[in-house]
């Protein structure tokens, strides 16, 4: 809400002038980059197309909202909705010509719910123009989203995103594309068996409020043991080192670990400084991060292939940067403190005030130090039913999320599927303070815009048509 | 709400918004970094023209280009250009050829070429070039031309017309490894250019026992002959399309284009249906990567993790068998009239999809009949038929392939190869990395 109302001051701020500004600076980049096509040779033979893919979401969603939870009292706090539909359009455009590609991604969304008026948004979730150099250099500026590392329930080494918003209700390999990527520029270069990637995020005032962040990343395969490693440096708010590996070690089994080191807590903590008197409430005092502090976030786990197809994937999950058990203890009693008072209305203001502030620095999934990750899906692209369990545990108090999602492929351009999402836990664990349960239903219709520019679309049908490779028989003529 | 929380837990820590007036400069700043990158790029991509493929041409074109076609090859003729020292004959096989955007290429130092290798009835367009020392010229005009197939082909190779000037011999063919068969007794075919010797390891020369032969070729040469059909070389491209059928109902379908290198390496980046498209499926060896558009994450898949019900990654990733499996016989069998061998395939690498596979080849002509896959225990996973046999890329291929699960009765997959044509794929494309940009080739 609050990243949302400063995007709007901005706009009607100085700031927005200068967002014509780099505007124009983006046309005048794209000038020149066609100059720049115009002084090849043969400049005007190259092709010129573009991609259009769009995916139209519908998700209405119903929240059954929990009364009794610790730190949102009778629902007073947060005021939630009991459902709420969500209509979005992912839009991927991308032009191309020689050497430069534009790749862009949109979210146009239109929100309303039981209590607000409709809202609209626009994400530009990725702007940038990517250049290719011979076979192996890359090299892009602009806005983009990057999805890294290897495993499922926690992704210490996703550097440049980790901190963005995204939609929990979306499955969670889907998440991480539909979030606002970095304004930034970089560069890949592919050797055989070996990539090198370099990132810079220059820190843009509120238009990106994060440090200037360098990300390093070199790729390498390993083919003989069956093993690819990744490796990252990154410098920015939190500096870290991060690795995956995966590795195949059977025709069923393949296991893999995402690790990062990293300096700099997120995490606030709350100590109690005065107990609470007949005249005077309790008082607890909120300790900022220490960013100093060094620890560590590591998932191993494997993915399990069965025999009719079905996927097993379990994870151990370590935060580092998680609550202790005293610490945890500490945020606990405070919100059982101030929700006792608020619903005893004992310093009734000064509970929903402090009810808020604890809500604030929740954030559920990482909270503690240790989780168990299951996801059990059966993917195939030639099934019509495509289902996936979802459960991650909180291994150090034994509440646990749950999430079920099953789609169905109506037609060949849309599903239609259903989803929930439920906790367990005792009110003061971590899944046991999730606001509420949730049902609801996506619905996606695909479409894509075929290219006419491009001569190679062209080619492969003239090619379908007329290489002897379209069996009009059937076979039936083999000999 | 999570977002939400989020954005109140970065309000505690950093103390509020940061101010506009530092956000003004920081855009200045950004701005300059936007120039100063575009100038980069603007650089390099200059380096890389001045570098690159084609320096400007002052060298004319060749004119007078003419065509005659003949039985699987064109000969092509033109005018020779004063000062060249060589010229580049560039083939497509659709219309818009040049030295930028084409199939095939061939070099020769004569005013005429014979194309041999070509399929009868197909159009292919052709330009050529005069290179000189100081570089290429431009293409000269485009020409059409449909190689077609004699009333009454000989069997040998036809003679190549007898230039007026003495042509050069074409570009030398890796040799084909010396098979001791009759040739088969088939309908005169389109002489086919020499087959490209497998990189693949032959099989020890000394084994202890060598394995039976039928005629002239052990258990493995035979299994390079099926392979060889299937496969038109080390470096290929192919467009598939897989159709799940339930009874007489097409249940669910896809296309993909795999690009194969080396036989071991495949980019198989699916374009249908729109739910999938721009999937993409690597397979080095044994390593396999799958990755999902709306996930953008590669992942690791193990070889058991098949994504196309009854047809396995491996079949629309590799198109030979010799990589992951050794012939250990060979039988005679009939089938109906068709004199057939059957051979028996065992796995010889973890990333195998089968345990055993039994293959029926035709004797004379060892083009694939049938195949039979079983499990490690030896249980039958599905048989597949090999027809549609069509001229591609210079041989008899099969078309159309049709899988039949051997539990599920009433499911057939099909394997439809709508074209197939020979491109080389840069190593570097082949990695982890690469495959977000995949569905841009």
């Amino acid at each position: 809400m609050i990243a949302e109302n400063h995007v709007k001051l901005y706009f009607r701020s100085e700031g927005g002038i200068l967002m014509k500004k780099l505007f124009c600076a983006v046309i005048c980049a794209i000038s020149i980059g066609i100059q720049m096509f115009l002084l090849t040779p043969d400049g005007f033979s190259q092709e010129f197309g573009y991609q259009f893919e769009n995916v139209i979401y519908e998700q209405p969603a119903y929240y059954q909202i929990k009364k009794n939870n610790l730190l949102n009292a009778r629902n007073d706090i947060l005021n939630l909705d009991e459902w709420n539909n969500k209509l979005w359009d992912k839009i991927n455009l991308n032009f191309y010509y020689d050497i430069l590609r534009l790749n862009t991604q949109f979210r146009p969304t239109l929100f309303f719910s039981e209590w607000d008026s409709n809202k609209t948004h626009f994400y530009t979730d990725e702007i940038y123009l990517d250049a290719r150099f011979g076979k192996s250099l890359f090299l892009y500026a602009g806005k983009r989203n990057f999805v890294e590392g290897v495993a499922f329930g926690l992704h210490p080494t996703d550097f440049l995103g980790q901190f963005k918003k995204v939609d929990l209700a979306l499955r969670e390999e889907e998440r991480r594309v539909q979030r606002e990527g970095n304004w930034l520029v970089g560069g890949d270069t592919f050797f055989k068996d070996i990539t090198f990637s370099a990132i810079y995020a220059p820190h843009l005032g509120t238009f990106q409020d994060e440090q200037n962040r360098v990300l390093l990343k070199g790729r390498a395969l390993f083919e003989p043991i069956n093993t690819d490693v990744a490796l990252y440096l990154y410098y920015g708010d939190i500096p870290g080192l991060g690795m995956d590996v995966s590795s195949t070690v059977s025709k069923n089994l393949v296991l893999f670990t995402e690790s990062a080191l990293r300096r700099g807590s997120q995490r606030w903590t709350i100590t109690q400084t005065s107990m609470a008197t007949d005249t005077a409430p309790a008082m607890f005092k909120f300790n900022p991060p220490d960013k100093d502090k060094v620890y560590a976030q590591a998932v191993v786990g494997g993915s399990y292939t069965f025999g009719d197809g079905t996927n097993l994937i379990l994870e151990y999950i370590y935060n580092g940067d998680g609550y202790s058990g005293s610490g945890w203890n500490q945020f606990t009693d405070y919100a059982r403190y101030y929700n006792g008072a608020y619903n005893s209305n004992y310093f009734r203001d000064l509970a929903e005030v402090s009810l808020g502030r604890g809500t604030s620095i929740l954030q559920f999934g990482e909270m503690r130090k240790n989780y168990a990750f299951l996801r059990l899906s059966n993917n195939t692209s030639i099934t019509d039913l495509d289902g996936q369990l979802v459960v991650t545990a909180n291994l150090n108090d034994g509440s646990w999320l749950g999430y079920l999602s099953i789609d169905y492929s109506i037609t060949k351009s849309l599903i239609a599927g259903i989803y929930g999402m439920v906790t367990f836990g005792k009110k003061d664990t971590e899944y046991g303070m999730q606001y509420a349960n949730t049902v609801g239903l996506l619905i996606r219709y695909f479409f894509t815009i075929p290219n006419v520019f491009k001569s190679t679309e062209k080619k492969q049908a003239r090619l379908n048509e007329q290489q002897s490779g379209v069996p009009k028989s059937n076979g039936k003529e083999m000999k | 709400m999570e977002g939400v929380r989020r954005s109140y837990s970065r309000e505690l820590e950093e103390g509020g918004p940061s101010l506009f007036g530092k956000g003004v400069t920081e855009m200045k700043r950004v701005m300059d970094l936007t120039f100063i990158l575009v100038s980069v790029l603007f650089v390099i991509s200059c380096a890389t023209v001045k570098q690159g493929e084609e320096p400007v041409s002052v060298t004319a074109s060749p004119t007078g280009v003419s065509a005659e076609a003949g039985n699987g090859r064109v000969t092509l003729r033109w005018n020779g250009v004063a000062g060249a020292e060589s010229y580049s004959i560039y083939m497509s096989a659709s219309e818009g050829t040049s030295k930028k955007n084409f199939d095939g290429r061939r070099s020769t130092t004569a005013t005429s070429y014979s194309w041999a290798g070509l399929t009868n009835g197909m159009t292919y367009y052709f330009v050529v070039t005069a290179v000189k020392k100081d570089g290429e010229s431009g293409d000269s005009k485009e020409i059409t031309v449909t190689p077609k197939a004699l009333k009454e082909a000989p069997r040998a190779a036809e003679p190549a017309p007898k230039p007026k000037e003495a042509p050069k011999a074409p570009e030398p063919a890796p040799k084909a490894p010396e098979v001791v068969a009759k040739p088969p007794k088939e309908a005169p075919k389109a002489p086919e250019p020499a087959p490209r010797a497998p990189e693949v390891t032959r099989p020890a020369p000394k084994a202890p026992e060598p394995a039976p032969k039928v005629g002239k070729l052990t258990p493995e040469e035979l299994l390079m002959k099926a392979d060889e059909i299937r496969a038109p070389g080390q470096n290929f491209v192919q467009d598939v399309r897989v159709i799940l059928k339930k009874g007489n109902t097409e249940t669910a379908s896809n296309r993909l284009v795999t690009r194969v290198k080396g036989h071991t390496k495949s980019l198989a980046i699916f374009k249908e249906p729109p739910t999938q498209k721009d999937q993409v499926l690597l397979m080095l060896d044994n390593n396999m990567w799958i990755y999902f558009p709306k996930s953008r994450q590669p992942i690791r898949i193990s070889p058991a993790q098949q994504l196309l019900g009854n047809v396995s990654n491996a079949d629309v990733a590799r198109v030979v068998f010799n990589i992951d499996y050794k012939a250990e016989s060979v039988e005679e069998d009939t089938v109906g009239t068709d004199k057939l061998l059957r051979l028996f395939l065992k796995a010889k690498t973890e990333g195998a999809a089968y345990g055993s596979i039994k293959l029926w080849l035709h004797k004379d002509s060892y083009k694939l009949n049938k195949a039979e896959f079983y499990t490690l225990a030896g249980r039958l996973l599905k048989t597949t038929y090999y027809k549609g046999y069509k001229q591609l890329l210079g041989k008899d291929r099969p078309t159309f392939l049709e899988v039949h699960d051997a539990v599920k009765k009433d499911e057939i997959t099909t394997m439809e190869y709508l074209s197939m044509k020979i491109e080389d794929t840069p190593d570097n494309y082949f990695q982890r990395a690469f495959m977000d940009r995949a569905s841009q080739l």
